[in-house]
């Protein structure tokens, strides 16, 4: 409990002593003068002033202070004047508790009390419902993203989407709003990859080296969260077109085209190229210069599960229309040379030269124009290098074998009714046995 | 102080000596125990055995121990007549020395003729029996800091050079109390003066008066009545004007001690004054308590206009209380 200050008994105090001072004071320098040995000396003085003495010693010394005003005075000036430790204070506040312990409860005891003081809760509290409010926010915006990505992954491609796609005119997408016009004859093709984790493992499978997620791919510009491929849209216009997409985490980024010479011709892709790329797509598009960053800004969350599945749709209507486009080449055959690369990849993973991806064919070792027990994949058949000659691997001694010889008009007859034979005379030179059916083929 | 122990605390002496000459450096002055003996023998006995008769062998130990070693060698060597001590203490006192005799000096001249007096009276230009000067310097036990002892030692000749030089004048003047009865008469007057001053009641004068007296007796009894500690306290802060934290230094304690403390001693002093009042007095409890406030409200009433001429007690309320 701790007392109040009693005005009255200080009020009490202060006059009695003056009054007191002012009546005694002269008989008392009187007495001191005559009395001279009561005083404490200076060593007695100096020692209690700087607190050296032993307690007994020191009350005793109290005392006469009490009454002497003389040495109480000198005693005062030398003890402000050393401006001595104060050692008893730990022992009058202590109590039963060591200075240390002392120190520790008070301190523990004050950064508490500081803590809870009023002044640190008023500005804790503004700041703790600004955390509560945020936290809160951070939730539900996360919610309703899983939510968005769920829809996105397993809603089904938008036919309406792919057969915009389809329209060789016009391309229109939900996401950026933007109107992209395909553009086969500028020639400012462009080809973007962009896998995601997900289908990236679906297609690993099917799809060539180049697709895979770890190999080097352009930077696209406009992405799919789920889809396969992405769509190109490449800004022909000097002013870039933003573009609108969500990654492989869900996250949507809005990114501006910029207009670069160093977009590569559409030359550099060879047909053959895309024969390897069953899953890959490519668009060519051009936007309107009339395209601003606002039509991106008034992108709604709405839109963003539509656009993965536009994405999506595209993709399929892109792979649908390539394989329309190449009438030299079946869409089955696709899947089939598909087929035989896996099959003909090597077990260490080595993978085929762009050569003979170009040909359709692989090869599992780079000395097999010379070397005895080399393989090649052509046209569905497996060869292996003997004595000089492609013998498919089906081939055995026992089976009945036609010998035939390119340019000759028997060739040109059994070309036209088994073109794979043509195909496969065409691309492995000199002798070539193959076995088509339950017969083999000697071409020479 | 039986001769075994007289004995052993001289063995103890002895030891403690040796020990002070190593840690103060002695041999390096050409001093040896014997030298040193008598000055920590004398502290042993004047410190700690006068007090305690019966300490400890340990006690002792750490008495001796806890003596300013180094500066008790430094003296001893000057008393001894070594000038390479005497310019070290000089060299390293002038200052503190100095600092203290314009602390007791009026002026700056004054504190120098004082710092000169004070080192002619170190240095003793009177002669003891043995032929050695009789200087200061013997008297330094070691116990506290040869600066504060110095200090010390301008102060008392500063107070008696002061004294030797001043009058004694007693002014005769009413204690506060009677004037306190004198204006509580006035307070009937008009302010503007026009209208004579009514006549005082004088039984309602009388019974202040009486009760004034009767308090302020007793409070000089329970005051009278505190331990030395709190007595010097009450001297400290309401005699010298002392702020809490000056006091505190004086007394070796912190502020916030020495503020609890005053209340504590408010509330005992209180207690003290109600039992004589009531004992001795026959007041009542009830009528005790008015009286006291009444006594403390006309003191605080007066007090506003003495006070303004002392600033620093106004400022020392606010300190402790704040």
């Amino acid at each position: 409990m701790k007392s109040e200050f009693d005005k009255e008994i200080d009020a009490l105090l202060r006059r009695a002593t003056r009054d007191t001072a002012r009546r005694e004071d002269p008989l008392r320098a009187a007495v001191s003068v005559e009395d001279a040995t009561a005083h404490l000396d200076a060593d007695e003085l100096s020692a209690y002033a700087e607190n050296a003495l032993p307690q007994t010693t020191r009350t005793r010394y109290m005392a006469h202070l009490a009454d002497c005003d003389r040495c109480r005075r000198l005693a005062t000036s030398i003890a402000l004047a050393s401006n001595v430790a104060l050692k008893s204070d730990e022992k009058t506040d202590a109590h039963a508790l060591a200075p240390s312990e002392t120190a520790a409860a008070s301190g523990w005891r004050a950064r508490l009390a500081a803590l809870f003081a009023p002044r640190t809760l008023g500005y804790a509290l503004p700041v703790l419902a600004v955390c509560i409010v945020a936290f809160i926010a951070f939730i539900a915006l996360r919610d309703s993203r899983d939510g968005e990505t769920q829809l996105a992954k397993h809603e089904p491609a938008n036919p309406n989407a792919a057969a915009q796609i389809n329209a060789p005119a016009e391309v229109t997408t939900n996401t950026t709003t933007t109107t992209a016009t395909t553009n086969t004859t500028d020639g400012t093709l462009n080809t973007n990859t962009n896998t995601a984790v997900s289908s990236a493992r679906q297609t690993s499978a099917d799809a060539p080296p180049e697709s895979r997620p770890d190999a080097p791919a352009p930077k696209p510009e406009l992405s799919g969260g789920t889809a396969d491929v992405s769509t190109v849209t490449v800004p022909a216009a000097p002013v870039a077109a933003p573009t609108v997409g969500q990654d492989a985490r869900g996250e949507f980024r809005v990114e501006f085209a910029r207009p670069s010479p160093s977009v590569p011709p559409a030359t550099h892709m060879e047909p053959g190229a895309l024969r390897g790329r069953a899953n890959t797509t490519t668009t060519t598009a051009t936007t309107g210069n009339t395209q601003n960053r606002s039509d991106v800004t008034e992108h709604r969350s709405d839109d963003r599960a539509d656009a993965v599945a536009a994405a999506r749709a595209r993709n399929e209507a892109s792979r649908q229309e390539m394989s329309k486009r190449r009438g030299d080449v079946a869409g089955d055959e696709v899947e089939e040379r598909g087929q035989a690369m896996r099959r003909e990849r090597a077990p260490d993973g080595s993978r085929s030269s762009p050569r003979a991806r170009r040909s359709g064919s692989t090869e599992s070792s780079p000395e097999d124009a010379s070397g005895t027990g080399a393989t090649r994949s052509v046209g569905g058949h497996r060869f292996r290098r003997q004595d000089g000659a492609w013998v498919d691997v089906r081939y055995n001694e026992g089976m009945s074998t036609t010998n035939i010889r390119r340019g000759t008009e028997q060739f040109r007859a059994l070309a036209a009714d088994l073109p794979e034979l043509e195909r496969i005379a065409s691309q492995l030179n000199g002798e070539v046995i193959v076995v088509i059916g339950n017969r083999a083929y000697r071409i020479r | 102080m039986s001769l075994k122990v007289a004995a052993n605390v001289e063995q103890l002496t002895r030891e403690g000596a040796a020990r002070v000459l190593e840690r103060g450096g002695g041999a390096a002055r050409s001093l040896d125990t014997e030298a040193l003996l008598p000055r920590v023998r004398a502290s042993v006995n004047k410190y700690l055995l006068r007090d305690r008769p019966d300490a400890s062998a340990e006690v002792v130990r750490e008495f001796i121990d806890a003596l300013r070693a180094e500066e008790l060698v430094l003296v001893v060597a000057c008393e001894r007549g070594d000038e390479a001590a005497w310019r070290e203490l000089m060299e390293g006192y002038r200052a503190t020395v100095m600092s203290a005799a314009r602390a007791a000096s009026a002026g700056e001249s004054e504190a120098e003729e004082l710092a000169q007096s004070v080192w002619a009276e170190l240095y003793g230009l009177r002669t003891r029996a043995d032929g050695a000067p009789a200087g200061k310097l013997a008297y330094y036990s070691g116990c506290g800091s040869l600066g504060g002892w110095l200090r010390a030692v301008v102060g008392q000749l500063g107070v008696d050079r002061h004294r030797r030089t001043s009058r004694l004048v007693q002014t005769e003047e009413a204690t506060d109390f009677d004037r306190l009865v004198g204006d509580d008469a006035a307070t009937t007057a008009r302010a503007d003066g026009f209208m004579p001053r009514a006549a005082p009641d004088p039984e309602r004068a009388l019974a202040q008066r009486e009760a004034t007296e009767s308090v302020q007796a007793a409070l000089a009894r329970a005051v009278a009545g505190l331990d030395a500690e709190d007595r010097l306290l009450v001297k400290l802060y309401y005699l010298d004007g002392l702020r809490l934290k000056e006091a505190g230094a004086v007394l070796g304690v912190h502020e916030a001690t020495a503020s609890r403390r005053l209340t504590r001693i408010h509330t005992e002093i209180r207690r003290r004054v109600e039992e004589i009042l009531v004992e001795e007095r026959g007041w009542t409890r009830e009528e005790t308590a008015t009286r006291l406030a009444e006594v403390a409200a006309r003191l605080d009433t007066d007090l506003s206009s003495l006070l303004t001429a002392e600033a620093s007690a106004g400022d020392k309320r606010g300190e402790v209380f704040e």
